[in-house]
């Protein structure tokens, strides 16, 4: 209502989020993973004074650089972008609450960047032991722009205490940060092990060569046995209203009605099964056999893998983009009583730019760009049209208001924002969803 | 026009640090920015330019002075875009309601910038791994010349968007037809007439610059190759101050574009922001006096006085911006009106923090600068 809504069409603005922001986390986790991959490995070969192993983290370092200070720093600013300008009332609480510790961030981000170039930089240049110390302090400052951004990330699903406080440190020392801090860590950490695999089969030496897969692939280990069981202390700290329609959700499958968040669910555990089976077999059983282009493919994997668990990271939100406080339209929960008193569009600045008032269809196209567009679009991602089905002006209205927030019968509660509007616009809306519905051509 | 019914509100939170606390951070977060800045698009053209008319002579000092200036592009792009995070962080926090709203009407380009981005700071690593050979005899100086400029085209797009952005958050009047045009942010903002002579401002400072840098990348070099320093010092000053002896035209071309009553403001002469600009004005006038000395007679010491004397300049200059931003920004949100709850623990963090860093960042240039030949891989 505040601002103008950027209408994307197909996959909808969310989905714009989504495709930077899974590409941004494959990079940016290799920045802090790969930190102790390249850390660790140095100190393999510092140790074994294996002059083959340095040659390898030499040529591993410039992929590391190209990847990780243009692709992923660059990734990391179109979110900012992709952000505010998709949820800008979302990303504008985000700053003016936690404005120092993005600030702070930035602060640990310049070191993080100043010591990769200085690192790669100085090979050849500085002794073995001052080098090797340059790793050793990349990875801490990666590792705490991790310890910041993870903050403000986890603070949107459990924003805890601050939601009275509005203390920052309550926001971000909530409940999931240390679970999801641990299996973020152990994430890149694997994410480090397939990163180095593309560059480990590229080499010409056999032993060395099948030595350091075989290397790559323990990379994948913690991730395995230890992610787990962080998931299930992570998912013990999610809203209880957000689990009960994750298993809902499972507990409907059998009949074809499960919810997406059970879909999501579903399709990264496979993902990840799929990953362990795929390191198990390959690099790791079979280092001499693992090449480049299998290492491409696992890759694209682990890729496909990291989307969809963020992706359900971020089904888990639903309907909010601060958990409790503000929905994924924008709309702050304590606004909702009054909006649907007063209605939605009497205050709305932008909702009111270029629409006829007295058209109840446009005031009603507005209405759903404005409560529904967050996550559905006409009839492409999430298609309303598709939806609406053959459903009526009237039963559309009973739907409306059955997500009264008041209605503790509302089975779409944990995913759903309640219809922030007064009775006359949802009769609106209801007309404006009816009218998509295609025309009965056979009369 | 009574413009208030489409600005939007700021979210119902207080601002966590005193506004001239938050004011400077977004004024020295931007100056920083920008230092590294004008090296990237300045670099790019200037790199390319040299290459061309150095033709191929690899041993000829323009020939290695841009082969050189090439070398460093990537870390100034990367310290572009890390510095790029404060002023942006700042600019959301206090001016959110109009930089959200300009983003969103001209999002297609605004999100564009980040693939114009990432194939032209990919292009400045092509140069240096592709492109150039460790017998520079063997390198085609055309194809080099060729990818620094398309890289150079690209940022100079980025910087226009950019541009565009910061002029359209000031101009509300003009949001709900560009809406009208395109709900999809496929709007783009040239109706402003301050907007080309500021953006030539600022293109031109790139290039004054880049000189002063290829002089300072001669002041290393003193000792070791005399000549080689003593030709980038000197051409690099002199196109310090010739680019900045035309920006002294461009600048006032900028400043009478401007509404009658900020430029009132800006030579008034008995207010900060008048003292601020006059004090740019002198300084640059000095710079330039400075880098004609320098150009002069090679001297080191000149070329580093003119380099601090620039900035200088370009600390005044961004100074005024934020004057000329915050005046014309006033008629639609007032960030001054905000509650304030410093978060003065956190602030106390970062505060620490920051002089961690610097003291890190002092450590980290000795320990990479100060060789151990006895101990290096080379010799090991």
């Amino acid at each position: 209502m505040n601002y103008p809504i950027w209408i994307v069409p197909g996959i909808g603005g969310p989905w714009v989020i989504g495709i930077i922001a899974i590409i941004h986390i494959f990079l940016s986790h290799f920045a802090v993973g790969g930190g102790a991959f390249l850390a660790l490995i140095e100190w393999i070969a510092y140790k074994r004074n294996d002059e083959r192993i340095y040659t390898y983290v030499k040529s591993h370092s410039r992929f590391f650089i190209l990847v990780t200070t243009v692709a992923g720093a660059a990734t990391g600013v179109a979110i900012w972008f992709s952000i505010s300008l998709v949820s800008p009332d979302g990303t504008g609480s985000l700053i003016q609450s936690f404005t120092l510790a993005w600030a702070l961030e930035y602060l640990f981000f310049v070191a993080e960047l100043a010591t990769a170039f200085a690192y790669y930089y100085s090979w050849d240049k500085i002794s073995k032991e001052k080098h090797l110390l340059l790793a050793k302090w990349y990875f801490f400052m990666s590792v705490m722009t991790l310890a910041v951004i993870n903050g403000i990330l986890t603070f949107m699903l459990t924003p805890g205490k601050w939601l009275d406080s509005h203390y920052w440190l309550h926001g971000v020392l909530n409940e999931t940060y240390l679970p999801s801090l641990f299996i973020r860590l152990f994430i890149m950490f694997a994410i480090a092990g397939m990163y180095g695999l593309v560059t480990a089969t590229r080499i010409k030496d056999e032993d060395l060569r099948v030595y350091l897969v075989k290397f790559c692939s323990k990379w994948l280990l913690p991730v395995f046995f230890l992610g787990p069981i962080v998931t299930l202390w992570y998912l013990s700290q999610v809203p209880q209203v957000t689990l009960e329609t994750v298993f809902t959700g499972i507990q409907s499958s059998g009949v074809g009605n499960f919810s997406v968040l059970a879909r999501a669910l579903y399709l990264s555990l496979v993902l990840s099964g799929t990953v362990l089976l795929f390191a198990f077999f390959g690099p790791y059983l079979n280092p001499k056999g693992f090449t480049f282009k299998i290492a491409l493919l696992f890759m694209a994997c682990g890729l496909a893998t990291t989307g969809t668990t963020e992706w359900m990271r971020e089904m888990l939100r639903k309907p909010y983009v601060v958990y409790g406080y503000m929905y994924s339209n924008g709309i702050r929960k304590s606004q909702v009583e009054k909006l649907r008193q007063d209605g939605f569009l009497t205050d709305a600045k932008w909702a009111n730019v270029n629409t006829d008032p007295t058209s109840s269809k446009q005031c009603g196209e507005k209405l759903f760009q404005y409560q529904c567009m967050a996550c559905h679009t006409v009839d492409g991602y999430r298609s309303i049209k598709k939806l609406i089905g053959d459903r009526d002006q009237e039963s559309i209205v009973s739907f409306l208001k059955m997500m009264d927030p008041k209605n503790d019968e509302n089975p779409y509660k944990g995913i759903m924002p309640p219809f922030a509007g007064n009775e006359a616009e949802t009769k609106m809306l209801a007309e404006y969803l009816a009218s998509l519905k295609p025309k009965d051509t056979t009369q | 026009m009574d413009l208030t019914h489409i600005i939007p509100s700021y979210q119902p939170l207080p601002l966590p640090a005193p506004l001239w606390l938050l004011n400077v951070l977004l004024v020295l977060g931007f100056y920083l920015h920008v230092l590294p800045m004008n090296i990237v698009l300045g670099g790019t053209l200037m790199a390319a330019a040299m290459f061309l008319k150095a033709g191929p002579k690899p041993d000829s000092p323009m020939y290695r002075s841009a082969r050189e200036l090439a070398q460093t592009l990537p870390v100034f792009v990367s310290f572009t875009i890390t510095q790029g995070i404060v002023p942006l962080l700042f600019l959301q926090l206090l001016y959110g309601p109009l930089f959200y709203t300009s983003s969103i009407l001209m999002a297609g380009c605004w999100i564009g910038i980040i693939v114009l981005l990432i194939v032209a700071y990919y292009g400045c690593y092509f140069v240096i791994y592709k492109l150039f050979n460790d017998d520079s005899q063997k390198e085609n100086g055309l194809a080099i010349a060729a990818t620094l400029f398309v890289s150079f085209c690209l940022f100079l797009l980025i910087g226009f968007i950019i541009s565009s952005n910061m002029h359209l958050m000031l101009h509300p009047e003009k949001w709900a037809e560009m809406y009208k045009h395109s709900p999809n942010g496929l709007n783009f903002f040239l109706g402003d007439k301050q907007q080309i002579p500021r953006f030539l401002h600022f293109f031109f400072s790139s290039i004054a610059m880049t000189g002063l840098f290829i002089g300072f990348l001669g002041t290393r070099k003193k000792e070791r190759d005399p000549e080689q320093a003593d030709w980038m010092i000197k051409k690099g000053s002199l196109v310090y101050s010739i680019v900045s002896t035309l920006q002294i035209a461009i600048g006032f071309h900028f400043l009478f574009s401007l509404p009658q009553e900020i430029r009132e403001q800006f030579m008034s002469g008995n207010s900060l922001m008048s003292y601020v600009f006059i004090s740019s004005i002198a300084l640059a006038v000095i710079s330039i006096i400075l880098g004609f000395s320098a150009s002069n007679s090679g001297s080191v010491k000149f070329l580093k006085s003119t380099m601090h004397t620039a900035f200088l300049v370009v600390l005044t200059m961004v100074i005024s911006r934020h004057f000329l931003r915050s005046a014309m920004a006033a008629p639609f949100v007032q960030p001054e009106k905000l509650s304030v709850e410093p978060q003065w623990d956190l602030l106390g963090i970062f505060v620490l923090s920051a002089v961690g860093l610097i003291v890190y960042l002092v450590w980290l240039v000795k320990t990479v600068t100060h060789n151990n030949p006895t101990q290096s891989h080379s010799n090991s």
